[in-house]
């Protein structure tokens, strides 16, 4: 930019080459060793300004990148615990824009998986099949009760495992069913995790999707993979509903169709895009301040 | 049978009964502060009875009750117990080394005599009533009385008290006048009692009496009928009591010089000698800092229930109102056991106990010591010639030094090297040794009276070498004349025997009867030795200012010589004596123009004494002396009674040079904002001189001199002052406040004068305070205190103690006058200049360092309790904890646990400039880096990044889909969390250490690199736990890295351009001298790659 602002003024005396190391006491010869190489990082206007300007730019050229990704994906939701009666089975005609191997998700909004009572109510041991004495069971799975009678049950204990999601959805097209695949459903490290007795009796996507549901949800908005399409989709379709599982008047359950980028949500793009205006704004102000300011000169 | 807490009455010791030993304790020394058994119990006792260690034990004890935990007990039960075993380790290491120096000195061995028979016993096992044989170079184990010497013909012992207080010259212990001429083998089997007061501290009084009992065949110790009083007519095998005093006494813990072997009576044992009831624990004292870290501390606290108070309203409302619905929850409120409504409630307060950093003490006690290992370790401030350096007692206080205002300091043997020349002298009107540079020992006209036998010159040098308390060392006659012998505690009587000696008139030897002096000038080659029997010495005292002794002449004639302070000696003059009234007008004149060049002087009388006089009054003072109760006072009264009716001889005047670097050391401290008082006990002209010779005051200052013989004239006095300074500072002259100690008497004593002296000397530039006694430099330490300034004093003697002890910041200088001073205070050094670097460089540094490290640690404690608990406005306010229970442990113990320390190594500024510009101290001094202020900057600090952090998880997160098409869960958005935080941590310890060397970027990147190892270490091995595998995702996931890159951005680029814009619109000296430096090293970079 402009000249330095910064002058110099008797200065030689203080910041002499010697000067700049610090020379520890003769007699502290270990001292010395790691001392004398110091580097004295001084944060100085101008190079705040530079930081600025050059982050700002890293972080607004990224934010623009993922927007970019973001322009190809397409995602479709639907309520459906509106439309269709507990308990039915409903076939809900829907409208879909073109989707690459979308992936189907189900959505429970205001669903307090990471509830103290609800996250915590579950026995890890129990599920990697080990045994875990009734009175751990109990403590572990409260408010419910692990074991009663000193009995243990196959299932596993837990509210989390008590209230996992059964509903189920199927896509048609044309009457025909598409094929939902839900093996990236649950992570490949959670595949480890549990025993392999863990609902050895129901289907092997139906045990996936119920370990992608024993992972704690972070906020109150509850989506879960239910599958992936292996094909691609676009027009009229229909979604057909399994509705068993209960909500309440505050809640709603939601189905959402979704594909495109996995390297970053428009969320994310634009919050990039604001923090590299932050960066800009404060650069902006830093650069008028020094402009402004009065040289600093060590009388 | 005497219980601990009946007081015990005075002592009488029955030399050699079994019941006497019985009665009193051994004398087993213990100083250690717990036995084997109580050292578990009562450690945890005091540990658990400070506030912060007793808070976390509750909630540790809370955290064990599972329905409320929101985390794994683990996360403070281990730090808890880390804390408490590093504490407990410290005390046990101290306690040890104490066990085993008490050990050593319980099993030395000893010879004593018990019913006539000789043992050798260990210390611990000696008794009260014992007769003890002490020989050559033993360190006595207990008090005791001496009986007996090796010297049967004076009945003299020397001791040396340099485990004591450091003083290397032997003083002289006199036996016990009854028993010094008894033979061995009767002092082995003596009997008597001892009657004493009970074991007190006073160190340098003994009041006792010293009964013998009569053997029927030894009619020698018989008393005569006349003396017998009515306590010998009840025990009538005892003779009448005679008096022992201090000199009779060997205190334990010296030792035996120069004497082949003493026997003592053993009066008082173990930890009830002096020298035990003096060990006390010295005042503790805060640091200012203390107090801002305890209020903020609380506020914090207050913050943290704040918290607790309104999510518990929320939580609960909820529960009880909205989560019933939520029938997943399996909510039953009607079954709920009776705690459910503290339930939530104890759960928040557990997840915000966070908030208070519970190794934050041990991080700063552990920095202290580091501090302490540097200014112990820094060479800058090695006296060359003695050898001694700094050394930091104090440890909890080093702070403190970055923030003095006010400095009290003492004069001789702190400003002066306390090294006296014999200058001037004037001697019956008559001055010699006249021009500045002169000396009165090269002075030809004095010489020539002296050989001539000028009688007013050869009486003021016989006072010169018969009143003083100097040793003679063994020697031959030549080098006594030469006066190489001497040996003196003070040096001002050194300088003034060694000066008489130089003259003519050489003090030779004494004795307990008699002293010597020969006169050797002149023509006369054989030097003539006059001998005089000694009757009294009159000790000087820092209350008397004066010491006289009574002496009988060659001639028969009772004669006093005096030499004290000038006001002192001049106030008892003769009023009527024709010499006196003669020469008292030229005197004074001399005495002002020596204060005027900043000689000390003393001012030499001696009185005739009539025979009968001094017999009346050598009744009286022998009787007051066997007195038990206020014997020091009558003995203050006669002396008084003696000294009066003085003739003046003359004057003495001493040079005492100033230390090497003082007037550079003064005169920065007071650029850097430091006020200077000087409190001495010489005179005011002296003060004065010296305080413009070591530029405490320029030339042209206001002398404003306050005076005043009552309370009313010192009030007026003080208006007038104020007026002076008024208009002083109008003229733009320096403005310094000078007081004595008699008008400070009367300042002390009301309340208005208090207050007005009090304002004046806060806005003087300095003070000045002659003829201080110690107590009242005391005072006026207490006086300035008390508005809150921050107050050093530094001193090297005795008399300096109570003012060290009082002042914020107590140093002592490892002066002439022993190593008292020094021990009794905070800091010792070799010489007044180390006090710059000790306060602009080691001071300042270790203030702004701590600063850092204590409102760091409450920033990172914060960020992580407030993190928490905010995470529930997403979870329902149900408790629940984001933080997994094991980075919970870790985060204090590991990960932010180092770079505290390391930060003790930091130097804002580079390390030359502190000592370079006053200027940077002002900004340590009025507290810039650690108030209210940048606590509560620090704290919203704290807060606005923990926003920051859940504010962009939050949008993050909500629409986060991983590379497998799934949506995050908690323990993603956990792991974001825990990485956020701690790099904010990183960047918040790299941007604010102002220097990298490999040490702190090593520390601070391996507490950040123990996160990641950890993690990854979780991620791979325990698939129970919740970071299973989870690692694994974030690491290749770009929305991870860029949800971090994102919080810092938010979280610091506000936090760095607002202080860079404070920076360039208000740059401290600090911030400008950091950019040039940066510029100058690019610069100098540059240069070299351009060679």
């Amino acid at each position: 930019m402009r000249k330095p602002f910064m002058r110099f003024a008797r200065l030689h005396k203080v910041f002499s080459r010697e000067t700049l190391f610090i020379v520890p006491p003769k007699r502290s010869s270990w001292l010395k060793v790691r001392l004398t190489h110091t580097y004295r990082p001084t944060l100085t206007p101008m190079l705040v300004l530079q930081l600025f300007v050059l982050i700002g730019l890293i972080q607004g050229v990224l934010g623009m990148a993922i927007l970019l990704t973001n322009i190809r994906s397409n995602s479709f939701t639907v309520r459906y615990d509106t439309i269709c009666a507990l308990g039915s089975q409903c076939t809900i005609p829907v409208h879909l824009p073109p989707m690459s191997k979308p992936t189907i998700y189900y959505v429970i909004d205001t669903f307090y998986q990471n509830h103290k009572d609800y996250a915590d109510s579950v026995s890890p041991d129990q599920l990697s099949g080990r045994n875990v004495s009734c009175s751990r069971l109990n403590s572990e799975c409260y408010p419910l009760r692990g074991c009663d009678g000193g009995v243990c049950p196959h299932t596993p204990c837990g509210l989390r495992f008590a209230t996992r999601f059964n509903d189920t959805i199927s896509v048609q097209v044309n009457g025909t069913e598409m094929p939902i695949d839900a093996s990236h459903v649950a992570w490949d490290t959670d595949l480890k995790k549990y025993s392999p007795s863990f609902l050895k009796d129901e289907p092997e996507a139906e045990r996936r999707r119920t370990i992608a549901w024993m992972r704690v949800g972070p906020f109150s908005r509850l989506p879960k993979p239910y599958g992936q399409l292996t094909d691609t989709i676009s027009g009229p379709a229909s979604l057909v509903v399994d509705n068993h599982y209960p909500v309440h008047m505050g809640q709603a359950k939601y189905v959402t169709i979704r594909s495109g980028s996995t390297t970053g949500s428009k969320a994310l793009g634009w919050s990039m895009v604001l923090g590299g205006l932050v960066c800009w704004t404060a650069a902006m102000a830093v650069r008028w301040a020094i402009e402004h300011a009065a040289p600093m000169v060590v009388a | 049978m005497r219980f601990p807490w009946t007081k015990e009455r005075d002592r009488e010791i029955s030399i050699g009964s079994k019941a006497t030993r019985r009665h009193f304790p051994k004398n087993q020394i213990r100083n250690t502060k717990y036995r084997w058994w109580s050292f578990i119990p009562k450690n945890l006792f005091e540990q658990y009875t400070r506030f912060s260690n007793a808070y976390f034990l509750i909630v540790a004890c809370l955290q064990l009750w599972s329905a409320i935990t929101p985390v794994n007990p683990i996360t403070t039960w281990g730090p808890l117990i880390f804390v408490t075993s590093v504490t407990a380790v410290k005390e046990l290491a101290d306690d040890l080394r104490r066990w085993w120096s008490d050990y050593r000195a319980n099993s030395r061995k000893y010879v004593v005599y018990r019913d006539g028979q000789q043992r050798s016993i260990s210390s611990s096992k000696i008794s009260v009533g014992d007769i003890l044989k002490l020989h050559e170079e033993e360190e006595a184990p207990a008090d005791c009385i001496i009986i007996k010497s090796s010297d049967t013909e004076n009945g003299t012992a020397f001791i040396t008290t340099a485990n004591l207080d450091g003083e290397t010259d032997l003083k002289e212990r006199m036996a016990a006048k009854p028993t010094y001429t008894l033979t061995d083998a009767a002092i082995e089997s003596f009997r008597g009692v001892i009657t004493c007061p009970p074991p007190n501290d006073i160190v340098w009084r003994f009041d006792g009496q010293l009964s013998c009992e009569i053997a029927p065949k030894d009619p020698a110790l018989a008393p005569p009928e006349a003396e017998m009083d009515s306590h010998a007519e009840q025990t009538p095998n005892l003779s009448p009591p005679t008096p022992l005093m201090a000199e009779n006494m060997v205190l334990q813990g010296t030792s035996l010089k120069n004497t082949g072997h003493v026997y003592g009576v053993v009066v008082f044992t173990g930890n009830q000698t002096k020298l035990g009831m003096n060990k006390r624990v010295p005042p503790s004292k805060a640091t200012k800092a203390d107090k801002v870290i305890n209020c903020s501390a609380a506020a914090v606290f207050a913050m943290q229930w704040m918290f607790v108070a309104s999510y518990s309203v929320v939580g609960l409302w909820r529960e009880y109102r909205v989560m019933p619905d939520e029938w997943y929850l399996n909510f039953n409120t009607d079954q709920a056991p009776w705690y459910e409504p503290i339930v939530i409630p104890l759960r928040f307060f557990l997840l915000m106990t966070y908030c208070i950093p519970i190794s934050f003490k041990v991080t700063l006690d552990l920095c202290k010591t580091i501090y302490a290992f540097m200014i112990n370790m820094d060479r800058d401030m090695v006296n060359q010639k003695t050898g001694s350096g700094v050394s930091a007692k104090n440890t909890g206080i080093i702070e403190d030094l970055g923030q003095i205002q006010h400095v009290f300091t003492d004069k001789t043997g702190t400003l002066t090297e306390n090294v006296m020349v014999f200058k001037k002298v004037s001697i019956n009107g008559t001055q010699y040794g006249e021009g500045v540079a002169a000396s009165a020992l090269d002075d030809r006209t004095l010489a020539e009276k002296v050989s001539a036998g000028d009688p007013h010159v050869l009486w003021f040098l016989r006072v010169l070498g018969l009143c003083h308390t100097v040793d003679v060392d063994e020697a031959d006659k030549a080098t006594i004349l030469r006066g190489e012998a001497y040996k003196a505690t003070s040096p001002d009587e050194f300088a003034l025997v060694h000066a008489a000696c130089r003259m003519g008139v050489a003090f030779v030897g004494s004795d307990r009867l008699t002293t010597s002096i020969a006169l050797h000038a002149g023509n006369n080659t054989t030097p003539k030795v006059e001998k005089y029997e000694l009757l009294e010495v009159l000790e000087f005292t820092s209350d008397r200012r004066r010491m006289s002794v009574i002496l009988r002449d060659p001639a028969g004639q009772v004669i006093l010589l005096t030499k004290g302070a000038d006001d002192i000696v001049l106030g008892r003059l003769s009023r009527n004596d024709e010499k006196t009234s003669r020469i008292r007008g030229v005197t004074d004149r001399h005495l002002a123009s020596y204060g005027n060049t900043g000689l000390r002087t003393l001012t030499i009388a001696m009185r005739n004494i009539p025979a009968e006089e001094f017999a009346q009054w050598r009744k009286d003072y022998d009787s007051a002396s066997t007195q038990l109760v206020g014997r020091d006072r009558l003995r203050n009264e006669l002396m008084d009674m003696i000294e009066t009716d003085l003739t003046l001889l003359g004057v003495t005047a001493i040079e005492d040079q100033l230390q090497e670097g003082v007037p550079d050391t003064i005169a920065f401290l007071r650029q850097a904002g430091i006020r200077f008082w000087m409190l001495t006990g010489d005179k005011l002209e002296t003060a004065r001189q010296i305080a413009l010779s070591c530029k405490l005051m320029a030339e042209t200052a206001a002398f404003i001199l306050v005076a005043g013989t009552n309370e009313d004239e010192v009030v007026s006095s003080l208006e007038k002052a104020a007026v002076t300074y008024d208009r002083a500072r109008e003229g733009g002259r320096e403005a310094i406040l000078a007081v004595t100690g008699p008008t400070f008497k009367h300042v002390e004593e009301s309340k208005t004068a208090r207050v007005a002296f009090r304002r004046l000397g806060l806005k003087c530039d300095s003070v000045v305070c002659s003829r201080m006694a110690p107590t009242q430099k005391a005072q006026v330490v207490r006086l300035i205190k008390r508005t809150g300034v921050m107050t050093l004093a530094i001193g090297d003697g005795g008399n300096d103690i109570s003012m060290i002890q009082e002042a914020h910041v107590g140093v002592g200088l490892e002066g002439r006058e022993g190593l008292q001073a020094a021990r009794a205070a905070d800091f010792s050094m070799g010489g007044f200049r180390f006090l710059k670097r000790l306060l602009t460089f080691h001071g300042r540094y270790s203030y702004l360092r701590s600063a850092w490290i204590v409102q760091y640690s409450f920033y990172k404690s914060v960020i992580i309790g407030v993190g928490q608990i905010s995470y529930n406005i997403l979870a329902a306010f149900s408790g629940a904890s984001l933080m997994m229970s094991n980075d919970l442990t870790l985060y204090n113990l590991a990960y932010t646990f180092l770079p505290p320390l390391v930060y003790t190594l930091d130097r804002d500024v580079p390390a030359l400039c502190p000592m370079e510009y006053p200027e940077l101290y002002k900004q340590s001094q009025k507290s810039k880096d650690h108030s209210y202020l940048t606590w509560f900057l620090w704290i919203a600090r704290g807060l606005y990044h923990v926003f920051v952090i859940e504010a962009v998880l939050y949008v993050v997160g909500s629409a986060w889909v991983q590379s497998d098409g799934s949506p995050v869960d908690k323990s993603i958005i956990a792991e974001t969390h825990i990485v956020s935080l701690m790099t904010l941590q990183l960047v918040t310890q790299l941007t604010d250490l102002h220097t990298w060397n490999l040490v702190t970027l090593l520390v601070v990147l391996l507490s950040y690199g123990s996160l990641w190892a950890f993690h990854a270490f979780m991620c791979v091995l325990f698939p129970t736990k919740d970071l299973y595998g989870v690692l694994r995702r974030t690491f290749v996931d770009p929305q991870f890295w860029m949800a971090i890159v994102l919080i810092v951005t938010f979280a610091y680029v506000p936090i760095i351009a607002f202080r860079t814009a404070r920076q360039i619109v208000r740059p401290r000296l600090s911030d400008t001298l950091r950019f040039n430096n940066a510029v100058a090293w690019s610069v100098g970079r540059k240069s070299i790659r351009g060679m």
